[in-house]
């Protein structure tokens, strides 16, 4: 299938006066299809959310990407104008964020956030893009649409907001959504229902999604490949079904091991990974799971194991495979 | 918005009642007795006619007595006379009011122009050098006290030009060019530490706005940095910046009493000053009264500005 979005050896760090850099995003390198659903999981702080800003530039400007390219239907969009840039978001890249109150503005109702992005991006007059955005509205299915236009973000339900940051980000039919955890901020019967809602819409008018995620039960269901991130490295990449049944990585392991799974019959006995993710700042030369690692050998402490092709589209960064 | 503005107009009644009576009861402890304060010891006055005045002035009678007579003659904007000139309370300060919100306004709005700029340059080229050179001056202006600015400019501006402060004020709505120019170094001496804070209150609150996470969505949208800027960052950091500067004009109206003081402008900080020193109670009351209600004032047009701002304001407990 068509490549949509390459990314290539991307390296997000933040300088610092007087301390060490933070390696937030280390050389990752992946490639999007176009439909696809791309899962980038890992736990907190490993980069995830800086590598996918990085793709549209909206790191924090305390940080530079220092390396790579983010190439979108050919072009390096890490090279492009500003101009240039603000075109692709928003039409052709859409992005969701964790935390849907502090991500819209307060003092704007939602009818013209949501309308904005039509009078950016398709020139339209306020009456129309104020009936294009009650249109979006209803199709993320939220209730009394006519009142919640003139509402503002700190009136709603925090399902609510999240609704319409997925109607603001529909709004231009982009070809690819990055939804950096769109649920953790959420009570558990709404998580369920935004993510159908996510996944659904962009199955249905097969857009690509990048779906950022700590979850391993949302990946199952939702992902076609799946990205295990670890320190700012991709240290595993395959089909959805080769890292549940066929994990390569011990980092995988035991990510898999420490999660309850409704596959295995009977469940399975939950071992947390001991130990804590190494600190960014502090990265020796070797691999960054060494520390908690039960495959350790003194080449591990030494050298960084670079991502290889173990068997077919299935990628693992370890020594000892 | 018009049930916030009725609630914040109803609270503005008690406010006001506690205000003046807090006043006057504190009026009533500064010591000395104003009659013996007018004339001195060596009184021409018999025993006899000091009693007299007292009833005249209404002195005579009780504490309470005396707090209901102020509170009414208050409800009817009557503030009694001077013991000294004899003229009433309320013609006194109406002729010195202007004078007062003259070197006020124009001591804010130099402030205005000064740190706005300066703190958005701060901001803008943060940890640079024009943000090191901003903040050093800052932090200079912050702890210079403006009464310590005030006599040194008055001698530096004696020695070297040999200008001299002028006795006769000029009135400001006959003629204000000249108004402005002998009003100008005092306010201008009055702006300098709001200068300094503004500065960095400006630079602050622009700085942490860009970091907010709906800049980031604003920017996701595929807006220019010029609407970012102009439709979210802006209007968001506005809440703080008039609050900052709404409170500061209430501080100026305290520093312009000072400053009166220092360069003999015959404005309402003034008039407490001479009051004060010399006991002349109504019109100390009285001249007290009028600032206090300017910080009422400026204090209602801050909440109602910030309330048509943010909605979260105008919205709450609904
Ligand atoms: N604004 C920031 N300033 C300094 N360091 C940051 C900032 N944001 C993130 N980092 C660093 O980058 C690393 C990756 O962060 P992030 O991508 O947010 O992690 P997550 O995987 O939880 O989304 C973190 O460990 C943190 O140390
Ligand atoms: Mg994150």
């Amino acid at each position: 299938m068509e490549e949509i979005l390459q990314i290539a050896n991307l390296r997000t760090y933040f300088f610092r006066r007087f301390k060490p850099t933070i390696k937030a995003v280390d050389g990752v390198s992946y490639k999007v299809k176009k439909g696809e659903t791309i899962a980038l999981v890992g736990e907190s702080g490993c980069g995830k959310t800086i590598s996918a800003l990085s793709i549209l530039r909206l790191n924090p400007p305390t940080s530079t990407i220092v390396e790579g390219q983010v190439k979108w239907l050919g072009h390096d969009i890490l090279k492009v104008p500003d101009e240039e840039i603000c075109r692709i978001r928003g039409k052709d890249i859409a992005m969701i964020f964790q935390n849907p109150l502090s991500s819209l503005n307060p003092l704007m109702t939602i009818g013209r956030q949501i309308s904005e992005t039509f009078q950016t991006h398709h020139c339209l007059c306020g009456k129309d893009s104020w009936n294009e955005a009650k249109r979006m509205l209803n199709l993320v299915a939220v209730p009394d649409v006519e009142s919640k236009m003139t509402a503002y973000p700190f009136q709603l339900s925090g399902g609510m907001r999240q609704r319409v940051m997925v109607a603001m980000a529909l709004s231009c039919d982009p070809k690819l959504m990055i939804a950096d955890e769109p649920t953790t901020a959420l009570d558990v019967t709404t998580q369920a229902q935004i993510l159908s809602l996510i996944c659904t819409a962009n199955r249905e008018a097969g857009r690509a999604t990048i779906l950022v995620t700590h979850d391993l039960g949302i990946v199952a269901r939702y992902a076609d490949t799946v990205n295990i991130m670890y320190a700012g490295h991709i240290v595993e990449s395959a089909g959805c079904m080769d890292i549940y049944h066929t994990p390569l990585h011990p980092y995988t392991e035991a990510l898999l091991k420490s999660v309850p799974r409704i596959d295995k019959i009977g469940g399975n006995e939950l071992i947390p990974i001991p130990g804590y993710p190494p600190l960014l700042d502090r990265l020796g030369p070797g691999c960054p799971f060494e520390a908690r690692c039960t495959r350790r050998t003194t080449k591990c402490l030494k050298e960084m194991p670079p991502i290889e092709e173990v068997s077919e589209n299935h990628y693992a960064a370890c020594w000892h495979i | 918005m018009h049930h916030y503005i009725i609630k914040r107009l109803l609270w503005f009644f008690p406010v006001l009642l506690v205000t003046v009576t807090l006043l006057f009861f504190l009026i009533q402890v500064i010591p000395g007795d104003p009659i013996r304060a007018a004339f001195g010891d060596e009184s021409p006055l018999s025993e006899e006619q000091i009693a007299a005045l007292r009833v005249e002035l209404g002195l005579d009678k009780s504490i309470m007595a005396r707090y209901f007579d102020w509170l009414w003659d208050v409800m009817h904007l009557e503030l009694g006379i001077s013991f000294y000139t004899g003229s009433t309370v309320k013609e006194q300060i109406l002729a010195r009011t202007p004078v007062t919100v003259g070197l006020v306004t124009l001591s804010v709005f130099t402030m205005l122009i000064l740190s706005v700029p300066c703190g958005v340059v701060s901001g803008y080229y943060h940890d640079k050098w024009p943000d090191w050179v901003l903040r050093f001056i800052s932090i200079l202006l912050i702890s210079l006290p403006h009464f310590w600015i005030a006599v040194l400019a008055i001698i530096v501006m004696l020695t070297v030009r040999g200008y001299s402060i002028s006795i006769e004020y000029i009135n400001i709505f006959l003629n204000p060019i000249d108004a402005i120019k002998q009003l100008f170094l005092p306010a201008f001496i009055m702006a300098l530490r709001p200068f300094g804070v503004g500065t960095r209150m400006v630079r602050s609150a622009i700085l942490e706005i860009m970091e907010e996470d709906f800049i980031r969505t604003a920017r996701s949208k595929g807006l220019v940095e010029k609407i970012v800027t102009r439709r979210h960052a802006l209007p968001n950091a506005l809440v703080p910046v008039v609050t900052f500067y709404g409170l500061e004009t209430i501080i100026a109206i305290g520093a312009a009493v000072v400053m009166e003081g220092i360069f003999g402008i015959p404005g309402i900080g003034s008039l407490v000053v001479d009051a004060a020193r010399s006991r002349d109670l109504y019109v100390l009351q009285g001249s007290i009264l009028i600032l206090l209600l300017f910080a009422l004032f400026l204090n209602l047009i801050i909440d109602l500005l910030c309330a048509k701002l943010d909605p979260r304001i105008r919205y709450e407990n609904e």
